[in-house]
C-alpha cells in the first residue's frame, strides 16, 4: 500500500469537501453561539483530519460524518430563517441588560453574565462612563451592543444641517498590473481615460499594483514603487 | 446556464469523491485480475486439501502476485489494516504450506477469504 499517495488523495477529498460545504453554509455566523461555534469548528476539523490521515478506517464514514454535521448546521440556518420561535428556543434571544441607564440585574443573572464581563465589553467599545448609556443589549454570541444617550452620540452632517456628497463604492480597474476590462464598463470609464490618468502620473498599467475608481471618477492608484516619506 | 454550471461543478466533484471512496478506482483494476483472486483462493484450497504441496506452493505464488496487482486499486477506499491483514495472512500461509501444515494453511486461507469479502462488500 502506498500510504503517502492514499493520504494525498484523502486530503484532497477532505480539503475540497470542506471548501464546498463551507461555501454552501455561506457567511452567516453559524448559530450565534460563540462557544458552540468553537466546538463545532473543532469537531468538523477533527473529522476532516481523521478523513485525511486515519488510514486505519475507511474514508467514507468520516466523509459521512462531515456531511451530517454540515447538514445539521444548514438545517439550523434554515430554522433560524423560517421559524423564529424554534430558533429562539434553541439558541436564546438577545437580552437587554441596561435600560435608560439602569442595569437590569435580574436580566444579567438570567443569562449568567457578570457585571465585570459587561463592564469589560463596554470598555472595549470605549465606554468608560455608564451615564452615557441609554440601552445595552447582550447578543446571543455574548457581545454587547450599545445605544448611547442622544446627547453623547457623535455629531453627524445632518445635525449640522450640512448636505454631504453621496458616496459610492469603488471599482477595481487594475490589480497586480493587469487591467480588469469588465470593470471598465461597470465603472463607466474607458481605456483611453485610464491611460490618460496613468500618463499624468507617469505610470504604465504594468507598474500599478492597485487602481480603483469611485462614482465621481476619482482614481486611486497604488504603484509597485512605494515611497515612504 | 452560467448559474447552472456553478452548481454543477461542486455536485460533480462531490459525486466523484463519493465514487472514489466507494471503490471506483477498484474497477480500474482489470476484471480478470479482480476475479482471479477468489478463484485462486479456491484452487489453493483444493491443493491443500489434496496435500499437493508443490502445486500449492506455485499457486500461492500466483495468489501473492495477483494480490500485489489488486492493492493499487483497493488502497484508496479500504482500511490499511484490512490490506495489512491479508498481507500477514499470506505470509503465514506461506509458512504453513512450506511446513505442509494442512490445518493452519486452511485456517489462514479461510481468513484471507473473509478479509477479501469484507474488502469487496
Amino acid at each position: 500500500m502506498n500510504e503517502g499517495l492514499v493520504v494525498v488523495v484523502r486530503s484532497i477529498i477532505g480539503f475540497f469537501t470542506l471548501l464546498i460545504f463551507a461555501r454552501v453554509l455561506g457567511r452567516q455566523q453559524i448559530s450565534q453561539l460563540t462557544f458552540f461555534d468553537y466546538v463545532l469548528g473543532i469537531t468538523i476539523g477533527s473529522i476532516a483530519a481523521s478523513l485525511s490521515v486515519d488510514l486505519s478506517s475507511r474514508a467514507w464514514p468520516h466523509w459521512v460524518g462531515l456531511l451530517t454535521w454540515t447538514a445539521a448546521v444548514f438545517l439550523l440556518q434554515l430554522v433560524s430563517i423560517k421559524w423564529r420561535q424554534a430558533f429562539n428556543y434553541l439558541v436564546s434571544e438577545p437580552t437587554v441588560v441596561i435600560m435608560n441607564g439602569q442595569i437590569m440585574e435580574d436580566a444579567l443573572s438570567s443569562i449568567r453574565y457578570t457585571t465585570s464581563d459587561l463592564l469589560g465589553q463596554l470598555r472595549d467599545k470605549g465606554i468608560f462612563d455608564l451615564n452615557q448609556i441609554g440601552f445595552a443589549v447582550v447578543e446571543t454570541n455574548g457581545k454587547v451592543s450599545v445605544l448611547l444617550k442622544p446627547e453623547f452620540l457623535p455629531v453627524t452632517p445632518r445635525d449640522m444641517n450640512i448636505d454631504p456628497q453621496a458616496n459610492s463604492l469603488s471599482t477595481e480597474l487594475i490589480y497586480d498590473g493587469v487591467i480588469i476590462e469588465s470593470n471598465l464598463e461597470k465603472a463607466k470609464v474607458d481605456r483611453l481615460w485610464l491611460d490618460s490618468e496613468l500618463n499624468r502620473l507617469n505610470l504604465r498599467p504594468s507598474e500599478v499594483f492597485l487602481a480603483t475608481v469611485d462614482g465621481d471618477k476619482k482614481l486611486y492608484v497604488d504603484s509597485y514603487r512605494d515611497r515612504i516619506v | 446556464m452560467k448559474k447552472a454550471k456553478w452548481y454543477l461543478i461542486p455536485i460533480i466533484v462531490l459525486a466523484l469523491f463519493i465514487a472514489v471512496m466507494q471503490g471506483l478506482y477498484f474497477y480500474f483494476t482489470p476484471q480478470p485480475v479482480r476475479e482471479n483472486f477468489p478463484r485462486q483462493i479456491e484452487t489453493l484450497k483444493k491443493d491443500i486439501l489434496a496435500s499437493h504441496w508443490e502445486t500449492a506452493s506455485g499457486d500461492l505464488n500466483k495468489l501473492e502476485q495477483t494480490w500485489k496487482k489488486i492493492i493499487p486499486g483497493i488502497q484508496l477506499h479500504a482500511e490499511k489494516d484490512a490490506i495489512d491483514n491479508i498481507k500477514i495472512n499470506l505470509g503465514r500461509l506461506n509458512g504453513s504450506v512450506k511446513a505442509k501444515d494442512q490445518g493452519n494453511a486452511l485456517s489462514e486461507l479461510g481468513e484471507i477469504n473473509e478479509h477479501w469479502n469484507n474488502l469487496t462488500n
